[in-house]
């Protein structure tokens, strides 16, 4: 079946939505019950996902977690359960591109199950959604997440009272405190028990919204000429038609190309009698009827004083503390922690133990047991398996990342992303970006392959494109970050250098981009959650599983690369793709072993840079010299891992254009840096 | 447009009033309020201007920039205006920031 797969999924359901003719199997037809949780961004989706099926799903105090549809199977009694977890959205009509994922799951899967998480402090403001979704006629549980939050603020839902009033089951959840997950369980099992009646049950429906006698009339005109193709209800179906879905506007097309034509004149004829678009009519009225619902059920203390999240939150955002404070967190964040304790203490201490222990012992053990030289130097020696490329992950890179990890995930957890969005949505407007760009951006510097694949919660083509180009450009990830900033430590003007040169490269090329590519500039605007404290288990957790993703991605290409270069070595070719190399690196003022170093580079940013940092201990590079080194090879080309990423989310042309930019400007630019330095005759 | 609507690029911190109405030429951009639940009619306060607009709907907080601030319009409460003067003057910024009371905050 192929909702088992992720990705195939996906990509059927795309066609499914955009061609197929074939309506898909009824819920009844599911070997296995399905349960889809769906609802606004950053509303704990992933936290009951996770514990519905001892999954790991990220979760974050931003919205825009989840930018993937994941997967995971549970037990409801004894029979098996598939659970579904999808990106954040706000409506039934899509905006972003991750919203999208989430429709379409709805649409061609058609889960038994369709749990609705809202957060409880704004249950007037999601309600929305959930009659949305009532409309379409989905198997709806409503899960009321955060009532611990809820409670602290004065609020009190009468949950049995909306459950009558909706129709569907409501069950209140804490989920972090996992609270009312029983509760959770039991309606999903009174769910999956009667499907089966319900999905032939041919009651007439029942409509929780009422929209204009005008609307009304001309629902019932667009159902009567929809065929039964649609896993929605007519009535959604017509509702989206008359709101402008595109999608849907094309699925009508294709499945009843015979009344289309007829369905957009009444859409058009309705229109021009409305004095304001359809979709705001539509909406408003659907609000009106969460707000009604709200009063009947909702009571809200008010409250007299702010709490400390939310001093700390207006702390962040104003412009006179939250620059300092943003100095600060970047100062022992960043570098502190992951530059001098991770890639400095933690990476010394490990090298140490490598170089004197290990490496000697495999050493010794492979020369006295292994004739065959060849082999030899395949396993050990220089470029060994053993002791290069087990040496780089394990030694240089993990304890960088994982420090980086670490600290990012606690400052993921607070909720101090989207107030850094909001601080700096004017700088980043200027090259072509919005605020919201903020998280792929400071994701980049852990590893930008995983950033690229984030930068789908970005609105338009345009912007995903800008911020693709400057993720793979300018943002060093945490395993370069890392070697460079321990590097540069000791010198100061140095470190100043490296910054400003990567900041102005990072705002100049933005800055051209955003004049030169077509389109317009996507407006802000951003949810900002509330500052919470981050918790420890969920912290180690994220650190830990990024670590292993990582380390799984990572060593497989350390120990290709390193292949690779012995049979390079063995045949020549390493020696002579390092000799063309040599008069480019000698033209930047470099000694010749750094080409090897951009040879590295080449397979994946961190085994560059895990290079370049074995040059510096081994001595012989001048301040001059590792600044042009570190800037050339912070802008070089992203690694194999970046640059699949970009093919298959910008596409193979967009990707090669990228990459084919970056190149050689990487190289003019440590060039001109060299030349600049040379030039003004500082010493650094 | 009655007398005491403004949009909320108009407003002062503090102030606060309800959603009047949503304007903007371009309609994916309205769609977008309205996804977010910026519905007129609920109450809306701003809690700071600059570098972009922090707004509060509910207990929902939500950051948007200047163009987007300029195409919501508000009806103030009145009276809210001249009272939120008074207190940014007699307060610093360091009170206001750590101690801005929401009892102000609209029914
Ligand atoms: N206090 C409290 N916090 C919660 C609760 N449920 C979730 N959270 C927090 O809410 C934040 C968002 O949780 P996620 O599970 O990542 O939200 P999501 O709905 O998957 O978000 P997206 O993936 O962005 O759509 C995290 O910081 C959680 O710790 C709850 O019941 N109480
Ligand atoms: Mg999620």
């Amino acid at each position: 079946m192929e909702h088992c797969h992720p990705k195939t999924g996906l990509l059927l359901g795309f066609k499914t939505l955009l061609g197929a003719q074939s309506r898909r199997k009824t819920p009844a037809a599911h070997l296995v019950n399905q349960v889809a949780l769906v609802g606004t961004p950053n509303v704990g989706k992933s936290v009951i996902f996770n514990l519905l099926t001892g999954a790991r799903a990220t979760v974050s105090n931003y919205p825009g977690t989840t930018v993937e549809v994941s997967r995971g199977k549970s037990l409801l009694g004894n029979a098996p359960l598939g659970v579904v977890d999808t990106p954040g959205m706000y409506s039934l009509m899509p905006i972003t591109e991750e919203e999208r994922v989430a429709r379409r799951l709805l649409l061609d899967e058609q889960p038994n199950v369709v749990l609705h998480v809202v957060d409880a402090k704004n249950l007037e403001r999601m309600l929305n959604l959930t009659l949305q979704l009532i409309e379409a006629g989905l198997p709806v549980v409503l899960v009321v997440n955060m009532i611990d939050e809820a409670r602290r603020l004065g609020i009190n839902i009468d949950f049995r009272k909306l459950e009558t009033l909706l129709g569907v089951p409501v069950v209140a959840t804490s989920a972090v405190y996992r609270r009312g997950l029983d509760q959770l369980r039991e309606a999903i099992a009174g769910y999956c028990l009667h499907t089966k009646r319900q999905a032939e049950s041919q009651d007439a429906p029942r409509h929780l919204v009422v929209y204009t006698p005008e609307i009304e009339k001309n629902i019932l005109k667009i159902e009567h000429l929809l065929s039964n193709n649609y896993s929605l209800t007519k009535r959604a179906v017509a509702l989206l038609l008359l709101q402008g879905d595109r999608e849907i506007h094309e699925l009508v097309a294709k499945r009843d190309p015979a009344n289309y034509n007829r369905i957009k004149q009444i859409v058009a004829g309705l229109q021009a009698s409305c004095q304001e678009p359809l979709n705001f009519v539509i909406g408003k009225r659907r609000q009106d009827k969460a707000s009604q619902l709200c009063r009947q059920v909702v009571t809200d203390r008010p409250q007299h004083h702010l709490g400390w999240g939310e001093r700390i939150s207006r702390l962040t955002m104003h412009p006179l503390t939250g620059i300092p404070i943003l100095l600060l967190v970047l100062y022992f964040g960043l570098y502190r922690f992951v530059g001098v304790f991770g890639a400095g203490t933690l990476v010394d201490y490990l090298e140490t133990g490598y170089e004197t222990i290990i490496n000697p012992l495999i050493n010794s053990l492979v020369t006295s047991y292994i004739p065959w030289p060849a082999v030899q130097s395949l396993l050990a020696k220089d470029y060994g398996v053993l002791t290069l490329a087990l040496r780089y992950a394990i030694a240089i890179v993990l304890p960088i990342v994982g420090t980086f990890f670490l600290v990012f995930s606690v400052i993921e957890d607070s909720g101090y992303l989207p107030r850094l969005a909001m601080l700096v949505d004017r700088v980043f407007k200027w090259v072509g970006l919005s605020g919201r760009a903020v998280i792929p951006m400071t994701l980049g510097f852990g590893c930008d392959t995983m950033a690229t694949m984030v930068t789908r919660t970005l609105e338009s083509p345009r912007e995903r494109v800008i911020a693709t180009l400057l993720l793979a450009l300018a943002i060093p990830c945490s395993a370069q970050l890392g070697v460079i900033l321990a590097i540069l430590s000791g010198r100061p003007k140095a470190m100043a250098v490296w910054v400003g040169f990567i900041l102005l490269v990072f705002l100049l090329v933005g800055f051209l981009t955003a004049r030169l590519m077509p389109g317009e500039p996507s407006g802000f605007y951003m949810e900002l959650p509330p500052m919470r404290w981050p918790r420890w288990q969920n912290v180690l957790m994220k650190t830990y599983t990024r670590m292993q993703w990582y380390f799984v991605e990572v060593l497989p290409l350390f120990i290709l690369a390193s292949v690779l270069i012995w049979f390079g070595e063995l045949t020549g070719v390493f020696q002579f793709l390092t000799t063309v190399l040599t008069p480019v690196v000698k033209w930047l003022g470099l000694p010749a072993q750094t080409a090897q170093v951009f040879l590295f580079g080449f397979f994946r940013r961190d085994y560059g840079a895990a290079g370049l940092f074995d040059l510096y201990r081994s001595g012989g590079l001048t301040g001059t010299q590792l600044v042009v080194a570190s800037t050339t090879l912070t802008l070089f080309v992203p690694c194999i891992a970046q640059f699949t990423m970009m093919i298959k989310e910008r596409g193979v042309k967009t990707a090669v254009a990228i990459a084919s930019f970056i190149f050689p400007f990487a190289f003019l630019s440590g060039y001109l840096l060299y030349r600049l330095i040379l030039f003004l005759g500082v010493n650094l | 447009m009655p007398v005491n609507v403004v949009t909320l690029a108009n407003l002062e911190v503090g102030q606060h009033g309800r959603i009047f109405s949503l304007t903007n030429s371009n309609p994916n951009k309205v769609r977008k309020l309205l996804a977010l639940g910026l519905y007129p009619g609920l109450p809306i306060r701003v809690i700071q201007k600059f570098p972009s607009y922090v707004i509060q709907v509910g207990h929902t907080q939500l950051a948007v920039d200047r163009e987007t601030a300029q195409s919501i319009e508000v009806a103030k409460e009145p009276g809210a205006g001249a009272a939120c003067r008074r207190y940014r003057y007699r307060h610093g910024l360091w009170r206001r920031l750590l101690n801005h009371r929401d009892s102000s905050s609209p029914g």
